[in-house]
């Protein structure tokens, strides 16, 4: 990835039914531009954040456990929302972040983007309601970047 | 009158566990057991599939060792094709089981770990996590996150995927090693080395001033069971199950791994979803054994690497015979990770490891397959059985965590008994008792095959049910 570029991450198990929510949702999407990556893992690890920290943003995509299944959720992941300082390899967003930020001194932009899951079980298919959530979360997930770029473009460029 | 003190969950480990410590009227430790409170499932879910998808399968059991279930499911599938892969793929596959190796115990160490190594285990509870770490120690923090991404970044250019990678087949592996990739690797390599011989060193010079936790982290005398190779070499990939006891005798050497289950029993316990592996010809439980780091240097007679040869002598200085204390798990993870950068110099420095010549192929010719490779935590078993058209009827796995667990309960009962004192509860005690868990860097989420996140209460609890103390880590 591109310094001060974007990335679309999404993470989950695609062998746990809704979990693999984000890997569908990303599946043949197509960046919406050269400073665009789009990338599914099946886990947030830590050393993520070394590439993170050189990033304008970032939209997190995951499936949720929250809210009617199929609800597509939105959230902007500010500074100091880590809910629990990281216990295992696998770290939520806003610990990453976090962990970002106290290594390297700095953070992208960040939302979480997740489409709630009815089935968390051993499986490979998505529940009804979340494969039909999945062009609102696409559409979320580009919206959000492209509200970034369009700052981006509006922000006064640098000058002496 | 009995009481019951419960760690639910244990911390800074994969997956979810409880231990409960049994008082006596005294307040005095009686007995303590390890409880996995997760629930296995993935061999139901893996019957009615083809072998040759299982390595893609089996290696989302877990996020943080899927190479290990790659390589040792690949190699059951080669197993069933009764095929001998080419010696390319054998190089290739051996690499990035090595690539595996420095990442998983790169973060078992600065990440899981390094907590309670570098601040302490009576450090405050809220700061005493990798945050605290990087506030007490950013270069350290960054140096655990370099190591970590060489060994993804090898796993990576062999695979094309950092984690999850599908390159390991029945037969070889899919792609093979481009001059490019090669000269990549050997690029990230010195700063590797330079932190692993560093970290090393730093960790080494605090030996002296651990020597209570060294008594009592899991020091007593049991068999280890590992792999090595014909001449006793270390070895990850292939070779022969070696096991020795406390006292360094081989007890047995040259076991086919094939054949696991002519040795190796598995016990049930009522109040643990994880079985419990024993010697079969000591019977259970006297046939407890240690897998992982500290076996695999135990039984292995040289590392055949010069620098982790000469920490191999002087890791040995640590004990007579075999070295016994499981707090030595910490050690023996960053000597593994040492060996492993060299070792993967070696391979990488032979002509053949570009050839393209990386698969065999066949059709099935056997109905049941057995695969075995050392994971970072242990050795690990894959066996398959399958129907004529190649469809997998009965799986069985021994997951390298499964082996150690009752070695991990007599860890937290000699540690309990050390520092717990039921009429005065602590903190520190109770973390205590969980870093000796940590040492052995348990990976639970393979071994039960579950999902989601850990809860945080630990609870004292009188003989006839009620509740006499509760503590909630936030």
């Amino acid at each position: 990835m591109s310094a001060g570029g974007f990335w679309i991450l999404g993470f989950g198990n695609l062998f746990r039914e809704d979990d693999g929510v984000a890997a569908r949702a990303l599946e043949g999407l197509e960046p919406p531009g050269p400073d665009v990556a789009v990338e599914v893992v099946p886990e947030l690890v830590p050393e993520l954040a070394e590439e993170l920290a050189d990033l304008e943003g970032v939209v997190f995509v995951d499936a949720g456990r929250r809210g009617a299944p199929g609800e597509v959720r939105c959230e902007a992941l500010a500074a100091g929302g880590a809910s629990s300082p990281p216990g295992s390899h696998a770290l939520d967003p806003a610990s990453l972040l976090e962990y970002t930020e106290r290594l390297y001194g700095r953070r992208p932009r960040a939302v979480l983007v997740t489409v709630a899951g009815r089935s968390f079980g051993f499986g490979t298919g998505l529940s009804e309601e979340v494969f039909a959530a999945l062009p609102r979360a696409r559409e979320r997930i580009l919206s959000a970047i492209e509200a970034w770029r369009g700052e981006s473009r509006r922000r006064p460029p640098a000058g002496p | 009158m009995t009481r019951r003190i419960v760690i639910d969950p244990v911390t800074r480990i994969e997956g979810h566990a409880k231990i409960s410590i049994y008082l006596d009227d005294g307040g005095q430790v009686a007995d303590a057991r390890f409880h996995v409170t997760e629930f296995r499932g993935f061999e139901k879910f893996c019957e009615g599939r083809s072998f040759r998808e299982m390595p893609t399968i089996t290696a989302r059991i877990c996020g943080i060792c899927p190479v290990s279930h790659l390589l040792t499911s690949a190699k059951a599938g080669d197993d069933l094709l009764a095929v001998e892969i080419p010696e390319t793929a054998k190089l290739l596959r051996h690499l990035m089981n090595l690539g595996q190796i420095v990442q998983s115990h790169a973060l078992s160490f600065f990440h899981l770990s390094g907590p309670d190594l570098f601040l302490g285990y009576d450090f405050d509870p809220a700061r005493r996590n990798i945050f605290g770490l990087i506030e007490r120690s950013p270069d350290l923090a960054r140096k655990g996150i370099r190591l970590r991404k060489f060994g993804q970044e090898v796993i990576e250019t062999l695979g094309g995927r950092k984690i999850h990678p599908t390159w390991a087949v029945p037969g070889g592996v899919s792609a093979p090693l481009s001059p490019e990739g090669r000269e990549k690797i050997l690029r990230g390599l010195p700063e590797a080395l330079s932190i692993a011989v560093e970290t090393l060193d730093a960790f080494k010079r605090t030996l002296d001033d651990r020597q209570e936790e060294i008594r009592v982290f899991g020091s007593f005398p049991s068999l280890f069971l590992g792999l090595v190779a014909k001449d006793g070499t270390l070895e990850h990939y292939d070779g022969g199950i070696r096991i020795v006891d406390g006292t360094g005798k081989t007890v047995a050497d040259g076991l086919d791994p094939r054949r696991y289950y002519e040795y190796i029993g598995e016990a049930v316990e009522s109040w643990s979803y994880l079985k419990f592996p024993y010697y079969k010809p000591y019977g259970y439980p006297k046939g407890i054994y240690r897998v992982g780091p500290l076996a695999r240097l135990n039984v292995a007679t040289r590392c055949g690497t010069p620098l982790a040869d000469a920490e191999l002598a002087e890791f040995r200085q640590l004990g007579r015979g075999a070295v016994l204390s499981s707090f030595h798990y910490h050690y023996a993870r960053l000597v593994e990770i040492l060996y492993a950068l060299e070792r993967m110099e070696e391979i990488l420095d032979r002509p053949d490891v570009t050839s393209r010549d990386v698969r065999a192929f066949a059709r099935r010719n056997r109905f049941e397959g057995v695969g075995a490779a050392e994971a970072p935590r242990g050795t690990l078993f894959h066996r398959y059985r399958v129907k004529d058209g190649g469809l997998v009827t009965w799986v069985d796995m021994i997951i390298a965590t499964g082996q150690n667990n009752l070695a991990m309960n007599r860890t937290v009962l000699q540690i309990a008994k050390r520092f717990v004192d039921g009429n005065r509860l602590t903190e520190g005690m109770m973390n205590r008792v969980e870093a000796g868990i940590r040492a052995y860097d348990p990976c639970l989420s393979c071994s039960t095959h579950a999902a989601g996140g850990p809860r945080f209460v630990f609870e004292l609890i009188g003989p006839d049910g009620r509740t006499v103390d509760v503590r909630v880590r936030t």
